[in-house]
């Protein structure tokens, strides 16, 4: 029936058994389970899945989900408690970089014997090096010990070693989140091209990564598939799920607030074409609302603004009232501001709105920050069109010759 | 691609043994296991061998300068301060030599026997992270051990010969006595690392046992010390024979006792088989552990 495909997996769980001391592991295992009963925890629940040749997917999943457990029973380096995972084509996992790596080592000794130890030939592995160390660029190092590493060069090494055994199934464990932006593209754009006819499974926190990488995209969630389709749709799974998980609260409690705070950003709403949601297309109407407390005991001028940050920290866009040139008066106690602003076509991520709010005193000197409520809210972009930077562009043609 | 590929089925079953195909008899998979993965097993040790020593001014020198000091220090105490006299062995540089040989001997077996005990946890990346047939890193510390003690046992040749002015033929049987030796001690690492994988403790108790077998086994001192009464109650340690046996052919003087050997090849190769089945169960446990 499902003979084409490179993994089928049946009715796949994982018990871990967590005893209270090594000593009731042992009596467990010595009373062969009839003494010391662990506590039993459900890594994976009865998981289906198939995955076709060349296909490659990706798994999302708050901590905890099964993610890992899942790549290491396909990976064979686990077996599982029930059911069975059929694997067509010889697999090699990148399940953590540089797993096996001796520091005193050369960086080329440890390639060379890193690849020994996975079953290639002397030969082969020494054919692999002039790759090896094209690809991971690092020079000289190579013939260096690995502890001499910036932790860059280490990432590149293992990566590149990684990448070199060409199987015909690759299991990722979250190994491409590391190097610099350079490095990371250059991974990216290896899976994505030299990789192509290879099956590719992959785990990743970082959803823009998987929705440019993936055809296909699953979630899990306390070991069971919620979701099995597009990436773009997992995504929004993910990202609901993993906010149902941390708490996260969409708005007022739990936001870091620093300033004086003498005018006080009590409450802060976000709202995408006059509805509440946290996801958002380009052109989209996104609407800022904050309520403020003003303690100032007066009527006072304000500078309002806010800029939202991408999943890294760094500040994408911003607006500032008086950058503007807009006068906002406020009355003391509590009052409502309301500013909105068409999405640009940013890239696939996560971003969160930062306002901030500054009074301006009655002498015309400069304005005193007041307020910062960070990272109030966020909304996830969802950006149809497949964008390589920070934004994408729209491009009109002139011209043809 | 029109070549047929390989197929994996992952089962409970299911345990990583590189190119090995298990039969699930231990008799079978035990020469299995290791014959199959010659190849990974010696890449094992030569990775081991290499980083040893690396950063250190004198290098693999260590290798032949510990128990060259080692060897002063019980040469005084034993030989020169007790004027106890090896078999075979007349003077104080012969004894010398005794002590020299059955250092190198010990150092081996107390290396491999000790890293075993946290041989599972210290290769964790093997173990959690790489389909590798785990089976095979008790065996790589042995010969690594009797890798290393070869290179040292070189530079005893050379001793020897300079002060005999000849190697005896007895020597011929020293490949006779370690190889049921290596074997055995195979069986005893499989069996102390899958301990040390699941039990922790093994390792800060391992060190502290060899540390007294070395004395309480006849490596710096011959057995003839020990009252005749009281001689069986050493010799119920099987290392004693070894010790005892590997000594005399060093000496010229006459070899094992052909039954002898046949029974200590016969309880090595119980031994061996009984270690890998003790591995093989506790395996699964481990890679769930680590």
């Amino acid at each position: 029936m499902s003979s084409d495909n490179a993994v089928t997996i049946q009715g796949l769980t994982k018990t871990f058994k967590s005893y209270r001391s090594p000593i009731h592991r042992m009596a467990n295992v010595l009373t062969g389970g009839r003494k010391a009963a662990p506590h039993e925890f459900k890594a994976l629940k009865d998981i289906n899945l198939q995955v076709g040749e060349g296909e490659c997917l990706g798994i999302l999943g708050p901590n905890g989900s099964g993610k890992s457990t899942l790549l290491r029973i396909i990976s064979g380096t686990m077996a599982p408690t029930v059911g069975s995972a059929r694997i067509r084509g010889q697999v090699a996992g990148i399940l953590e970089l540089g797993a096996g790596f001796l520091p005193d080592l050369t960086g080329r000794e440890n390639a060379v014997l890193n690849a020994m130890v996975s079953g290639v030939s002397r030969e082969e592995a020494l054919e692999r090096m002039e790759w090896i160390s094209s690809f991971s660029e690092i020079g000289e190092f190579i013939d260096r010990p690995i502890r001499t590493y910036s932790s860059g060069m280490f990432v590149r090494l293992a990566f590149a070693v990684a990448a070199a055994a060409t199987p015909e199934i690759l299991v990722i464990d979250e190994a491409l989140a590391v190097g610099d932006i350079a490095f990371q593209q250059k991974c990216h754009a290896h899976m994505r091209i030299a990789m192509e006819g290879s099956t590719r499974l992959f785990v990743s926190h970082d959803v823009s990564r998987v929705s440019t990488l993936c055809d296909r995209c699953i979630v899990l969630h306390h070991g069971e598939v919620v979701y099995d389709g597009h990436p773009d749709k997992a995504i929004v799974e993910y990202l609901k799920l993993s906010h149902e998980q941390s708490g996260y609260a969409p708005s007022g409690d739990g936001v870091e607030v620093s300033g004086p705070r003498e005018i006080d950003i009590a409450e802060v709403g976000v709202r995408v074409c006059g509805r509440s949601g946290d996801e958002v297309f380009p052109g989209d109407e996104v609407e800022v609302t904050v309520r403020l407390d003003n303690k100032m005991g007066a009527e006072t001028h304000i500078v309002f603004g806010f800029f939202w940050s991408d999943d890294t920290g760094q500040a994408v866009m911003s607006s500032n009232s008086q950058d503007l040139g807009q006068t906002i008066l406020i009355p003391p106690g509590a009052s409502t501001l309301s500013h909105a602003f068409t999405w640009p076509a940013l890239r696939r991520g996560k971003y969160a709105i930062t306002p901030g709010v500054g009074s301006l005193p009655y002498n015309g000197g400069p304005q005193r920050l007041q307020c910062w409520a960070h990272k109030a809210e966020r909304l996830t972009c969802l950006n149809p069109q497949e964008t390589h930077g920070l934004l994408g562009l729209k491009m009109e043609r002139k011209q043809t010759v | 691609m029109s070549s047929p590929k390989t197929e994996t089925v992952i089962t409970p079953q299911y345990m990583p043994a590189g190119r090995a195909v298990l039969t699930g008899w231990s008799a079978v998979d035990a020469f299995g296991v290791v014959a199959s993965n010659m190849s990974v097993l010696l890449s094992i040790v030569r990775r081991d061998l290499l980083s040893r020593f690396r950063g250190s001014v004198l290098g693999r020198a260590w290798i032949i300068l510990l128990p060259l000091l080692m060897m002063a220090v019980y040469t005084m105490i034993f030989s020169y301060a007790l004027g106890v006299r090896f078999k075979g062995a007349g003077g104080l540089w012969e004894s010398a030599l005794a002590t020299w040989f059955g250092l190198v001997v010990w150092q081996a077996i107390a290396e491999c026997v000790t890293r075993s005990a946290s041989t599972i946890h210290d290769n964790a990346p093997f173990v959690k992270r790489m389909p590798f047939p785990v089976a095979i890193l008790p065996v790589s510390l042995v010969l690594a051990a009797f890798g290393t003690a070869a290179v040292s046992f070189v530079f005893f040749a050379f001793g020897y010969a300079a002060i005999h002015h000849q190697i005896p033929v007895t020597w011929l049987y020293l490949p006779l006595i370690l190889a049921p030796l290596l074997v055995g001690l195979s069986g005893a690492c499989w069996l102390i690392s899958a301990t040390g994988g699941l039990l922790r403790d093994i390792r800060h108790m391992v060190p502290v046992i060899m540390t007294l077998g070395m004395f309480a086994t006849p490596v710096v001192w011959p057995i003839d010390i020990i009252p005749e009464g009281a001689r069986w109650y050493i010799q119920l340690n099987p290392l004693c024979w070894f010790f005892e046996n590997l000594r005399n052919a060093i000496f010229g003087l006459p070899g094992p006792d052909m039954t002898t050997l046949g029974v200590v090849f016969a309880a090595s190769l119980v031994l061996w088989v009984a270690g890998y089945a003790a591995f093989r169960s506790a395996e699964r446990e481990m890679r769930d552990v680590v």
